[in-house]
């Protein structure tokens, strides 16, 4: 069980406490929800739990934490860890090995734990977790969803009480949402007390306990399972939360599709990542004044081929711009592209030199910032900012551009409800005769809130 | 899994490679370590990289034996008299390289090597492709601002290329850096009792090689003595 007293805790150089919270209890082996809009304390408090607060984040921490009875203070991050397991957001970013089966074993070996048994561990992880013939495999290779089935089993390798998740599904389709889901059943089941902080959180009705909302780093209300299932989506939204059955909504109806004047056409085009060829292309059309939206599973090549739409891949002369061919440095000119790798589209010093550098007027940039609740951090360096900061900043600078064809490529990854609501309601504004605009995403409430249309990457995908 | 020689027996191996780059031992010696270390590419059936460098290495000894040197063809003596000596030394330092950063780190921490150096090596090993990947989506963002679009525009903005290029990737190391730290610090990294769940020891390849590495070194100290 997890209790918590009084607790306070102030990040070094700042003024205003973090997290504040008088009293909070997790019975072992429930399933725990922090929600709440980005910045309000949840992954403050996963971070107490899992000991980087105070040892890696420095501040003051005041107040009593206890994990099955131990007091976390005084105790180091390796006592720590062999009782609490984590899994973050970017299941790019958390893997210190590139093979699977070394990083499985990886906080058993840091715990000591004596060769055979890690062996054994591993080898039932593999039967429980359906990783068969996954454990020999190179981890950059896989899938985002198989990434972060790998994060969650080697979190529960050194046998911990607790597991603490940050967000695990910001860059997961469905098919890794629902294996994801599946697996914290299993763990559940197997007595391991489950805390998540999410903002999605439709896959986790079943799964979950309690909720517990933070605001400002106090924690404000908490419902039961059967309270929150009994809550309306209305209500979810007016605390800014993601509902349960996203709708479409009024603003969408009345943005009607207006007629096209430009055509891009993609046809009979080998689609490849690296070495490896995903199929034949087959008639995939775009026009101007409507919002597609581009699904399919990871991996099938939505990436790939945003890059050949706005002529960073070359189209051998596979693609048309209102019957023309064009070249691909003739794309790059006409193109705005929002890349899923945010923190390498940063260039300069501030927020708002950033912003201009679209060559859109001041004016304009200053009303983009505001509805991207970036207004007040217009002269902060942008790699001084959060994560879902920074994506709302390369998301603005990609929506002033002064182009005809904009490709967003998960524009609202990790992100909250209310700043999901302020980008689909800035990609709606785009809309034009002369614009040609396509979402890719997996995220089904901005799809039903911005886009007129859904394509499927494998319906145009031909395989030989 | 196919093992050929365990890591420390490789970087013996670029020990010796280095000592007979500095002081050239002659063909028949060179030839012997090529041989010994080829060993390691059978074992581990990685044939065709192993054709390439047996390809040049024969190609040089020819021309060496040709008496092609480079008085007579300066830059093709010193390509491939240059090349005999100092391949040996790539051959071993890719291959080790090319070890999986696991065995790598456990196979030093049996030579008690600071733990502080071998989390270093593993990062920067994990690093690497990473690295490579954000430099790549660095150039594609650029590429769409219209910036940096062609080659000759590298060469016509050089403090633009630290600028626009070399900050940003440093900065994104930065945070790379960070993500790892913390997720390496939840699993422990800091721990002193670590085990392994893959014991890595020596077999009979390497005492061998240990063996005739020591009887290379030792013809070589007696020739000159």
């Amino acid at each position: 069980m997890i209790t918590i007293d009084n607790l306070e805790f102030t990040y070094a150089n700042q003024k205003q406490p973090a997290l504040a919270i008088e009293s909070l209890k997790i019975q072992a082996g429930s399933c725990v929800v922090l929600t709440g809009m980005s910045g309000s304390g949840k992954s403050t408090l996963l971070r107490v739990l899992n000991g980087l607060i105070p040892e890696y984040f420095p501040g003051n921490l005041q107040g009593k934490v206890k994990i099955n009875g131990h007091i976390l203070k005084g105790q180091s991050i390796e006592e720590i860890a062999a009782s609490v397991g984590s899994v973050f957001q970017n299941p790019k970013r958390q893997f210190f090995f590139s093979k699977v089966s070394d990083e499985l074993a990886f906080p058993a070996e840091n715990q000591g734990q004596a060769p055979a048994d890690i062996r054994a561990r591993i080898k039932k992880a593999e039967q429980e977790f359906g990783l068969t013939g996954l454990l020999a495999a190179k981890i950059p290779t896989l899938s985002g969803g198989q990434k972060q089935r790998i994060a969650l089993v080697a979190a529960q390798m050194q046998a911990p009480k607790v597991l603490v998740l940050d967000e695990p599904t910001a860059n997961l389709d469905q098919v890794g949402i629902e294996l994801l889901k599946q697996n914290l059943f299993k763990l559940k089941q197997a007595g391991l007390t489950i805390v998540i902080a999410e903002h999605r959180l439709d896959y986790l009705q079943e799964l979950a306990d309690e909720y517990h909302y933070f605001t400002r780093g106090k924690l404000v209300t908490s419902w039961t399972k059967d309270d929150w299932l009994k809550l309306t989506d209305e209500m979810r939204l007016a605390y800014g939360l993601r509902p349960l059955m996203p709708k479409k909504t009024e603003q969408v109806t009345a943005n009607e599709a207006t007629s096209g004047k430009i055509m891009l056409k993609l046809d009979n085009y080998q689609l490849g990542w690296h070495q490896k060829k995903l199929g034949l292309v087959r008639n995939f059309e775009l026009e101007s004044g409507r919002i597609y939206a581009l699904t399919g599973v990871n991996g099938l090549g939505k990436t790939s081929l945003a890059k050949v739409l706005v002529g960073l891949k070359n189209n051998h002369q596979k693609l048309t711009w209102n019957g023309q061919k064009l070249k691909p440095t003739q794309l790059l000119a006409k193109s705005s592209y929002l890349m899923q790798d945010v923190g390498s589209q940063l260039f300069l010093p501030t927020v708002e030199a950033e912003l201009s550098s679209s060559g859109a007027d001041k004016t304009a940039v200053i009303k983009t910032a505001t509805q991207l609740n970036l207004g007040n951090l217009l002269q902060r360096h942008p790699f001084s900012l959060s994560g879902g900061q920074q994506q709302r900043v390369a998301l603005g600078r990609v929506l002033l551009a002064k182009k005809e064809l904009f490709i967003l490529d998960e524009p609202t990854s990790g992100l909250d409800e209310k700043n999901m609501q302020q980008v689909a309601k800035l990609i709606c504004s785009l809309k034009s005769p002369m614009r040609i605009i396509l979402v890719i995403s997996h995220d089904y409430e901005l799809i039903n809130l911005a886009c007129d249309q859904v394509l499927n990457l494998s319906d145009f995908l031909v395989k030989k | 899994m196919r093992r050929g020689y365990d890591v420390r027996t490789k970087l013996m191996f670029l020990l010796v490679a280095n000592l007979f780059l500095l002081v050239n031992p002659g063909l028949i010696l060179l030839w012997t370590l090529i041989i010994l270390f080829s060993l390691d590419f059978i074992w581990q059936k990685t044939y065709w990289r192993l054709g390439l460098y047996w390809a040049f290495f024969t190609i040089a000894t020819l021309a060496v034996n040709a008496d092609l040197n480079e008085s007579k063809h300066p830059y093709l003596g010193f390509f491939l008299l240059g090349g005999l000596t100092v391949l040996p030394c790539f051959m071993v330092g890719l291959s080790i390289l090319r070890t999986p950063v696991h065995e790598f780190i456990q196979s030093l921490r049996k030579w008690h090597i600071p733990e502080s150096i071998l989390i270093v090596f593993g990062v920067a090993m994990r690093f690497l492709p990473t690295l490579k990947q954000s430099y790549c989506n660095i150039l594609d963002a650029l590429k769409l601002r219209g910036e940096f679009v062609y080659v000759y525009q590298y060469l016509l903005h050089p403090l633009g290329y630290f600028e626009k290029i070399l900050i940003p990737l440093l900065l994104n190391a930065s945070q790379l850096g960070q993500d790892l730290t913390i997720a390496a610090l939840t699993k422990a990294i800091g721990s002193k009792q670590k085990t392994s769940y893959i014991d890595y020891s020596f077999t009979f390849k390497d005492y061998f090689a240990w063996f005739s590495l020591s009887l290379l070194v030792v013809t070589y100290l007696a020739r000159i003595l």
